[in-house]
């Protein structure tokens, strides 16, 4: 009889026990559902406004007269808009290169100043960053056109006789955009430059390597990740930049952002301009993907 | 002087002066643009000549006398107010609960908030376009303000992100053993460290919604044409004067709004 | 400040898994109402995990902590009334001295002048009623180690836990807070389970120590027993420090490579069939005849002699072949005794101070 009582508390008591390790799991998971939650707000937003419209997109290219096809990819396979991804791709390499070439002197120099100094021309950086892109944009309009600043100067200074054709056109689009460009590669550079350690130089100068030479063989190599980073980040934006080439372009530059532009906005075909953007995407995506198999391109945006 | 090392390789100045034109070059082209607008909006002539042929207050004077950029003016601000209204307490509560989910999901999640900024913005301007057109939702406030926080999210999340990496929680598992619910311990511990990187996040998402051009482009029109739209259209079509009025002021207005953060940050870095 | 309530903790068949990996496995500890139990351990052995399944930050995979009798496995961590120490302190900077101590009174819902009268008892406990107005930030790293042990128990908790709130300190800091906390546990005889690697911390602080490793609890014992009576050649390595001669049953007794050893059991109270002498530098002494009887004999070669300050210390190699280590306070007879390297050399183990320690507790 005691035996039984026995087995039957036993039993009761072991209930209890996985009651309890059951109970503590469901805890855990409520715990961590809440978490997720909290982002849960947000994530709806981003769904209902960005995935999407953009998966809805990725589906209109690839549906014409009502079924699956890939006329539309086959439109944008011409010679109009190979000149324009030509055109896109070229810009942005040149707008890339402008900005690294002039932005790491500067992105260099302010790593080396005391930080007071250092915060100074970081101003000179900033200003520009947080005025509005169609300011900057139209400031440009100002300055190159044909009795601009740049032009009088020019020729007051007897560089040269005739007004040169600086806005309206290829050149225009460049310079605009290497502006806008120079703070989004400065910035990711001066950090990247910051923190690279300066004993590093010290090291090398003490081994017997001229100013230069330390400069080339240790400094820069270690500053790679940071140059990476910047480049990255700009040609990015300029393969997808659209104010800045329809205003300084005055229509002779097409870059792919204007013309998907074009066919959403004016001609409504929505074919022709959702394909366009699934390419734009696409390339864009791959890049990332690609450096991003390479350097922990993400720590750039915050992630852990 | 000039002769003086200038670094830990012992370089002089002299050798390095090159350096430093350059850089000056640079800095000035940086910020050259931005400052020539000032004087031109105080020109005389209706043509962008510089230096301006005579001063005068008649830009000014033509856009505070025009309904059309009043309104559009107020369009925006009130929608960069709402937006940040919107996406900050979004953004914040995704960053939180992100950085202590602690699961393999969250790098996954964390990469989807942060997707507009890496996906084209021409690209999220046709979508959210295709997609109100549907739901007729353009030229309103509700959708611009929409859009917007979609745009502004990603800056919250990267700032708040951020300064929780800097932060202990181990202060929130006190303030939790010594009483306080894990939302009070949030609301009386964390976040009031947290403010410097809040701020920051919330003022990027005003600036990010007032500045944005290429989505107002396609659903702020009409009624709701916002201040970027109707600027655009002037320097596209033909170069209304009163832009470089209206761009002065931005620049004096962003300007303020970045002195107004350095300062209200100013205990921390 | 009244003394609080004493109450017991119990801990069943605690277990936390993560993955398959078992931060802890099946531990049972009991600690009575009022005591200052001290968890020591390596890094990674659980002790700190321990901890904060006991304060509600972790929960287990399965098992129970009982406080005072009251299930408390599934309650949250604000609703336990423990008081917590931080290694880091984590005092809130945002906040002063004062408003810090007065966070958890202030939660409670007590009145301003009930705050008030407490938060000064609390800070003249620690002796820093003159900071309370400061910024943390105006602290030292000893003063807001104080602060925030007056935060902790400025609500009378139940229970007093403590993450090696020291190690942060340099040494001397280090031995005068140890004092503190004693006295302070002393007079509020709260139930307080302190946390540490450092072994010289345990044995001057406890009233028991529990020694974990690899999720387990080795042995749990007053400080004096587990250093006489270590149960495994894990505690008697950690603790203190002994040389380790292998030695394997032999009818009643023991053999050391043939030589009869006569020996105690270990702490758990078990005779291993094989082991380990732990032979504790400083219970050697020198062999004389009279010692025959109840003293164990190991004759040897003096490798080196090392002058410490206070103590000299010998190295001693047997004529079996393995080391042991001998420990003196300095003074004139103990150095003349010993004599110099080189010289040969024959030493004493009293039977009651050779233990036999299993390799590693089952």
């Amino acid at each position: 009889m005691s035996v039984a009582a026995d087995l039957g508390a036993g039993r009761a008591a072991a209930a209890t026990v996985d009651a309890t390790t059951a109970g503590l799991r469901r805890d855990d998971r409520r715990e961590r559902t809440g978490f997720l939650g909290l982002s849960g707000p947000a994530l709806f937003l981003l769904t209902i406004v960005v995935f999407l419209p953009v998966g809805w997109l990725f589906w209109l290219s690839l549906i014409e007269g009502g079924e699956l096809s890939l006329a539309h990819y086959a439109r944008i396979a011409d010679a109009t808009h190979f000149r324009i991804f030509w055109t896109t791709f070229e810009i942005s390499v040149v707008v890339t290169s402008l900005a690294l070439l002039l932005g790491y002197p500067v992105a260099y120099l302010m790593s080396q100043l005391p930080t007071r100094w250092a915060n100074v021309c970081l101003i000179f950086v900033l200003i520009p960053f947080w005025t509005s892109l169609l300011v900057r944009t139209y400031a440009w309009l100002v300055l190159l056109q044909r009795r601009g600043l740049v032009n009088s100067t020019l020729v007051d200074w007897g560089l040269i006789d005739a007004p040169l054709r600086l806005v309206h056109n290829y050149t225009g689009v460049v310079i605009g955009m290497v502006h806008i460009m120079l703070p989004f590669m400065v910035l990711p550079l001066y950090a990247a430059l910051r923190s690279v350690d300066r004993s590093y130089m010290t090291a090398a100068s003490s081994l017997g390597a001229s100013p230069v030479r330390a400069f080339w063989t240790v400094f820069f190599p270690l500053s790679l990740p940071g140059v990476f980073a910047g480049s990255l980040l700009v040609f990015i934006l300029c393969l997808g930049f659209y104010v800045t080439p329809a205003l300084l372009g005055g229509g002779r530059v097409m870059m792919v952002a204007m013309k998907i532009q074009q066919n959403a906005g004016i001609y409504f075909d929505w074919g022709a301009a959702s394909a366009l953007g699934v390419v734009l995407l696409v390339v864009t995506l791959g890049i990332f993907w690609v450096i991003g198999r390479l350097l922990p391109i993400e720590r750039l945006f915050g992630a852990r | 002087m000039l002769r003086e090392p200038a670094s830990e390789t012992q370089i002089s100045h002299l050798s390095r002066l090159w350096l430093y034109l350059l850089s000056a070059l640079v800095l000035l082209f940086l910020i050259l643009p931005t400052f020539i607008v000032v004087p031109m909006s105080f020109s005389d002539s209706r043509f962008l000549q510089f230096p301006p042929p005579g001063w005068s207050w008649r830009w000014y004077e033509s856009f505070f006398s025009s309904a059309e950029w009043l309104r559009a003016t107020r369009v925006s601000f009130t929608a960069a107010v709402l937006v940040m209204l919107v996406a900050t307490p979004l953004g914040v509560a995704a960053a939180y609960g992100l950085h202590n989910a602690e699961l393999k999901i969250t790098r996954a999640l964390h990469v989807l908030l942060i997707s507009p900024l890496i996906v084209p913005i021409i690209i999220l301007a046709v979508g959210v376009f295709y997609l109100y057109v549907r739901l007729d939702l353009v030229n309103t406030l509700t959708g611009i303000v929409l859009a917007h926080s979609a745009l502004a999210i990603p800056f919250v999340v990267v700032t708040v992100s951020s300064g929780l990496k800097q932060y202990d929680m181990n202060q929130e598992r006190v303030a939790r053993s010594l009483g306080a619910s894990r939302f009070t311990a949030f609301r009386t511990v964390t976040l009031p460290q947290l403010k410097n990187s809040i701020y920051a996040g919330a003022l990027f998402a005003f600036i990010t919604s007032l500045d944005e051009v290429v989505i107002a482009l396609f659903i702020a029109g009409g009624e709701r044409t916002t201040l970027t739209r109707r600027m655009f259209a002037g320097l596209r079509d033909e170069v209304d004067p009163t832009i470089a009025a209206i761009s002065s002021m931005l620049i004096i207005f962003s300007v303020l709004l970045l002195a107004l953060l350095q300062f209200v940050t100013r205990s921390k870095d | 400040m009244s003394r609080a309530h004493a109450e017991s903790i119990d801990i069943r068949s605690l277990t936390k898994r993560y993955g398959s990996f078992a931060a802890l496995d099946a531990v049972d500890l009991d600690i009575a109402g009022g005591e200052f139990l001290t968890l020591l351990g390596p890094s990674g052995s659980g002790k700190t995990t321990l901890l904060m399944v006991l304060a509600g930050f972790v929960r287990p995979t399965s098992g129970a902590v009982k406080v005072g009798g009251q299930d408390l496995t599934r309650v949250p961590p604000h609703k336990r009334n423990f008081g917590m120490v931080f290694q880091n302190y984590a005092l809130f900077p945002h906040m002063s001295v004062f408003d810090n101590i007065a966070y958890p009174l202030k939660l409670r819902g007590l009145g301003r002048e009930a705050i008030r009268g407490k938060v000064e008892e609390s800070l003249r406990l620690v002796q820093l009623e003159h900071l309370a107005e400061r910024g943390v930030h105006q602290l030292s790293g000893g003063q807001r180690q104080r602060i925030a042990l007056a935060r902790a128990v400025v609500f009378e908790p139940r229970v007093l836990l403590m993450d090696e709130p020291l190690s942060a300190l340099d040494k001397k800091l280090r031995e005068q807070m140890q004092i503190e906390i004693r006295h302070l546990h002393e007079e509020l005889g709260i139930t307080t389970v302190y946390v540490t690697h450092d072994q010289r911390e345990a044995l001057t602080m406890s009233d028991r120590i529990a020694v974990i490793n690899d999720g387990r609890v080795i042995q749990v014992a007053e400080p004096a027993a587990l250093y006489n009576r270590p149960a495994d050649a894990f505690v008697a390595d950690f603790i203190g420090e002994s040389s380790m001669l292998e030695v394997t049953a032999n009818g009643a007794g023991y053999s050391f490579q043939g030589r009869p050893v006569v020996a105690v059991a270990a702490g758990d109270g078990r005779a291993p069939s094989s082991g380990f002498l732990v032979v504790r530098p400083e219970k050697l002494e020198l062999f004389d005849a009279t010692m025959a009887a109840d003293h164990n004999r190991f004759d040897g070669l003096i490798e080196e002699v090392v002058y410490q300050g206070e103590t000299l210390f010998a190295r001693i190699r047997l004529d079996e072949g393995p080391h042991l280590t001998l420990r003196r306070t300095t003074g004139r007879e103990a150095t003349r005794a010993i004599g110099a390297a080189g010289g040969r050399i024959a030493l004493a183990l009293h039977h009651e101070d050779s233990v036999v320690v299993p390799e590693r507790r089952a």
